[in-house]
């Protein structure tokens, strides 16, 4: 079913459409929600709250934009709420890896090299996630929209309801933020 | 060149977007500044590309949790006359449910117990396929969500278990639970590969059938109509694990589940 079959068959209250809906769009919007909150757990209920808004506003899609916008702009609004609400001490980063998982990953002595490899990898990713997860959240729903999503700075303005020249000026800045705030993991990086 | 310049070709450097001497430069400078170097290097990580997905799979059943959480909440918000109330049909339900057990059902043990005690399968299955298919109320039901991996309560059928297996059938019949009270704290154990039917002699006018949840589990697996309210539902034991927190007996990895609901309109 097209896009435009679908909005159609989601507006007449179809269930199958629906179902379509969830499954072509339940990863990517599972996997904005991890890189926005850094928790699986949130992430899980995230994405169950915004098909059910999405669920709840069918009939106010004005399909200006794609379905796909459109449940990201769901999304992102969700999310950066969640993040509003939360409290600063709760938080932690996505790749928080435990003291004992680092040393079990480092006592495989053929596959030293390459777990170590790994490890580094994953450390580097700890070090960016934690430094994301520092980030005001509007700044960090700019770097997850653009540099881990990838999405263009056309499909963010329609996203977040903004100019183009605003989101790019924005990204610059969150950019800066962030890179700032990993120079002090620049040995990972050597 | 100064850090400060190199650090601004960063970006164009990484894009391919720098011209020859840009690029000349900027690599002159990274083999003598070490500071610049691991600058640079955080960028490249940074800019490369840096995916979550392999380290972090997509729960499983997440399509069918959201479609769970959201039929549920869509049903919570229609109003039905006061005919199709669900309080006011169980109520009746019950009613006449206690009074057909009390003659159905001294038939119907009568007819698994002459199976149980058959060595012929075919006499078991044919007591299966014989018996009266017993209205079924059950308390309400929460599917587990990522915040509530217990659900509160569960079905509650009531009929005895039957299964095609006489042996099955002996160790099913002790094993069948005992509850106290309207709402079943633990999970549930459901026999796969049986038509499944539990006794519960706490009928209470408050117990109803959760039609969402029954909507929930058939748009998500394929099941076979038996009768007007009557599904053979093909499950794994993980999935009633998960979708219906139940504990289950499984050798197969797939097997057959027989639900029973009351259709609420009529």
């Amino acid at each position: 079913m097209d896009e435009k079959e679908l909005i159609i068959q989601l507006k007449n209250g179809n269930e199958e459409a629906f179902n379509l809906m969830v499954e072509r769009y339940s990863k990517k919007l599972y996997y904005l929600c991890l890189k926005m909150l850094q928790n699986e757990k949130d992430a899980e209920d995230t994405v169950q709250t915004i098909f059910l808004k999405a669920y709840m506003n069918l009939s106010k899609f004005e399909e200006k934009s794609s379905l796909s916008t459109w449940l990201y702009r769901i999304g992102a609004n969700v999310c950066t709420d969640m993040l509003r609400k939360r409290k600063k001490e709760t938080s932690t980063s996505l790749y928080a890896m435990s003291n004992e998982e680092e040393e079990y990953a480092l006592e495989i002595p053929d596959e030293r090299e390459n777990v170590e490899k790994t490890v580094l990898e994953r450390e580097r990713k700890e070090a960016l996630y934690q430094a994301i997860n520092t980030l005001k959240p509007n700044q960090k729903q700019l770097i997850v929209l653009r540099d881990l999503e990838g999405l263009s700075y056309e499909e963010i303005a329609d996203i977040l309801n903004m100019n183009t020249g605003t989101v790019k000026s924005g990204i610059n800045r969150a950019r800066k933020a962030l890179l700032e705030k990993l120079q002090k993991n620049t040995e990972l990086f050597s | 060149m100064k850090c400060k310049h190199a650090v601004e070709l960063f970006d164009s450097y990484l894009k391919g977007t720098a011209n020859g001497e840009e690029r000349t430069n900027l690599e002159n400078h990274l083999a003598t500044c070490e500071v610049c170097r691991q600058q640079f290097e955080l960028y490249r990580f940074y800019f490369s590309g840096v995916t979550v997905e392999n380290d972090f799979p997509v729960p499983s059943q997440l399509n069918a949790k959201i479609k769970y959480a959201v039929y549920q909440q869509a049903h919570k918000h229609k109003k039905v006359p006061f005919w199709q109330n669900k309080r006011i049909l169980a109520t009746a339900t019950a009613c006449a449910f206690l009074f057909v057990i009390g003659i159905m059902g001294t038939s119907y043990f009568s007819k698994i117990k002459d199976a149980s005690n058959s060595t012929n399968t075919e006499a078991i299955t044919d007591a299966v396929q014989t018996q009266e298919l017993f209205l079924a109320s059950a308390s309400e039901t929460e599917l587990p969500t990522a915040k509530n991996p217990s659900p509160r309560s569960v079905i509650v059928a009531n009929e005895s278990v039957a299964t095609a297996d006489a042996q099955t059938l002996e160790e099913a019949e002790t094993t069948i639970p005992a509850y106290d009270g309207e709402t079943v704290e633990t999970p549930r154990h459901f026999m796969m590969g049986a038509t499944v039917f539990y006794k519960n002699e706490n009928t209470s006018p408050d117990l109803q059938i959760d039609s969402e949840w029954m909507d929930a589990i058939l748009s998500e697996f394929p099941h076979e109509v038996l009768t007007e309210d009557t599904y053979l539902v093909t499950v794994t034991a993980e999935e009633v694990e998960t979708l219906m927190g139940c504990s289950v007996d499984a050798d197969e990895t797939k097997s057959q589940l027989t639900l029973q609901f009351v259709n609420e309109n009529e």
